[in-house]
């Protein structure tokens, strides 16, 4: 299941399909986003972000990989941890990313989603090394 | 440990800057993300000995910890919490408060519900690239 749901994001953000995108999402979401925002709390709250986001248009060498990833699951949570490459047309973009995923009514959603960079103590900008 | 009382304990070991008590709310194969500098965390002796110098660093000042607005989910075997947490230096410090976003997953042990994963961050600004808190406030 965690495989579909990896790549079922990473094919609707290549294919930039928000509605398949929001399926993977639970209505009372909390996503915590690497950029931009504290949080957004509720799926329609997040699809505006995700509207904008899916609004640029893919370059070729768009692709997402996740990796250094751990799930953990039971009867009604899946809790799964990793990193994940964002290759894009300028270079990769590395974060970090948790995501909770619930079973609600038979389906698996994400609950909550927290990604991030590392951010250098000094600078207070995202640190250079690599993950 | 049990839920209800996870929040307390780890404000309290924080306080108190018991490293002892703060590594018995962690399981032993924890990854910790924290908001700072380092990636990725593996393992409670690695992480025991980042908040054995995250304690000293804080010298004569205390560090009161608040969480809010906390989801808590779980059922028999795991657990997770997330919201904001706020770091809040008391002293001679001239530290400003620092808020993160806490992400924390719990698995069932012997001992009740343990830290697996921990993951604390602060989002970076689109136009500027820095680190960002609530409501517009800035660290510095």
């Amino acid at each position: 299941m965690i495989q579909m749901l990896m790549d079922n994001y990473t094919e609707s953000i290549k294919k930039r399909d928000q509605a398949r995108f929001l399926e993977l999402y639970h209505d009372e979401v909390v996503v915590n986003d690497s950029y931009g925002a504290w949080s957004f709390h509720g799926k329609s709250e997040w699809a505006k972000t995700v509207e904008g986001w899916f609004s640029q248009p893919p370059s070729e060498s768009e692709n997402i990989v996740f990796h250094d990833y751990v799930l953990r699951e039971s009867a009604k949570l899946k809790l799964f941890q990793s990193l994940v490459d964002f290759h894009h047309s300028s270079g990769i973009t590395t974060l970090r990313l948790s995501w909770v995923v619930a079973l609600v009514d038979g389906k698996w959603l994400i609950r909550h989603e927290h990604t991030s960079s590392p951010i250098d103590m000094n600078t207070l900008e995202a640190v250079t090394t690599t993950a | 440990m049990n839920l209800s009382q996870f929040f307390d304990s780890y404000a309290q070991a924080v306080y108190q800057k018991d490293v002892g008590q703060m590594m018995e709310l962690y399981h032993e194969d924890v990854t910790v993300m924290d908001a700072f500098d380092l990636w990725v965390v593996r393992g409670k002796s690695a992480w025991e000995e980042h908040v054995r110098s995250w304690f000293s660093s804080l010298e004569n000042d205390l560090m009161r910890v608040s969480f809010r607005d906390m989801t808590i989910l779980s059922d028999d075997n795991l657990a997770t919490a997330y919201g904001t947490v706020l770091y809040e230096p008391i002293g001679e410090t001239e530290k400003p408060p620092l808020d993160c976003r806490v992400t924390f997953f719990f698995m069932k042990t012997n001992q009740g519900f343990k830290i697996i994963h921990e993951h604390t961050s602060a989002p970076l600004g689109y136009e500027d690239g820095r680190m960002m808190q609530p409501g517009g406030r800035r660290f510095e």
